[in-house]
């Protein structure tokens, strides 16, 4: 069987999460984002990344500032809302929860 | 020897050449259509761009002009639109293609429903036009005997699943939800009109 498929569903539906925790650490720029998405083999292409922070946006889930750059236009600095700290509890517990049933069923079935 | 253009970038200015040039307004346009409809389209397509301009700056790789393999390289990075997988909005191209079968569609006949079975196999909106080729093959003496050997052989669609094949559509939880729920509101408008004709007979 080709776990290629099944591997990127897991990795999608977890990808907001993982939008949502690394806005809340700290204000961040899409390219920033990117860069801790990649390194953690999150996101297989870039272009993945903006419909999901638009989709964010529109949910008030996270907002953005325009900020002036050293080294170029002004950037967008994406920031969690207050909802959407919410919403990153929710996720945060029922993470906690799928993570420990996966491994509980994991180890019995070894 | 190679004509270069000057472009702006999400703000920033860079020499391209000629044949990069076409191929970055295609994959730009691309990038807009994979997008179309969708609310926030211009904040995606802004920071695309200026995603890209970045990219470029940082691929030091053959010298400053934009080039096809410079480009190729940035593309790689960032990605073909239609790999800009956020499932929430690119729900149909996680569906499989489905073999399409044909069926007799019974759910919109005029005879045994073969034109509307054929209009769905080959993806045609409006089966009066199948039907008139009948019509037209019927002046000629072969329409009517052709028409009753697909009766014989093309079975009808009776199942859910036979449906979505005559369409073309893959079988899953979605695809059949959305059936049910459009026969579900069928039939309440046929009962609502039984009801109206039953009250206006009662008065």
């Amino acid at each position: 069987m080709n776990t290629d498929n099944t591997k990127a569903q897991m990795r999608k539906g977890l990808l907001e999460f993982c939008v949502l925790s690394l806005v809340d650490e700290m204000e961040m720029y899409p390219s920033d984002i990117i860069k801790k998405l990649k390194a953690s083999q999150m996101i297989v292409v870039e272009g993945t990344l903006y419909p999901l922070l638009s989709r964010l946006l529109k949910a008030e889930l996270v907002n953005y500032n325009w900020k002036e750059s050293t080294s170029g236009p002004p950037r967008k600095y994406y920031q969690i809302t207050d909802g959407g700290q919410k919403v990153l509890e929710d996720l945060t517990s029922s993470w906690n929860t799928l993570q420990k049933a996966v491994n509980k069923i994991i180890k019995q079935s070894k | 020897m190679k004509k270069v253009e000057n472009i702006n970038l999400g703000g920033i200015k860079f020499t391209i050449d000629e044949d990069a040039f076409h191929e970055l307004s295609r994959y730009m346009d691309a990038i807009e259509r994979r997008f179309t409809g969708f609310d926030g389209k211009k904040d995606i397509v802004d920071d695309i761009e200026i995603r890209l301009a970045e990219l470029f700056q940082e691929d030091k790789q053959g010298g400053d002009i934009i080039s096809n393999s410079k480009l190729a390289r940035i593309q790689k990075i960032m990605g073909m639109p239609k790999e800009f997988g956020d499932d929430y909005y690119a729900a149909e191209t996680m569906t499989e293609h489905v073999q399409k079968r044909l069926f007799r569609d019974e759910d919109d006949k005029v005879v045994a429903g073969i034109a509307s079975g054929l209009s769905a196999y080959y993806g045609i909106n409006n089966p009066l036009l199948i039907r008139a080729v009948f019509v037209f093959f019927a002046l000629g003496g072969i329409g009517i005997p052709l028409y009753l050997l697909l009766w014989i052989f093309v079975p009808k669609a009776k199942t859910t699943a036979d449906k979505l094949a005559m369409h073309g559509e893959a079988i899953n939880i979605e695809t059949i939800g959305t059936y049910v729920e459009d026969s579900i509101s069928e039939i309440k408008e046929t009962i609502e009109d039984l009801g109206k004709n039953f009250k206006k007979k009662m008065n």
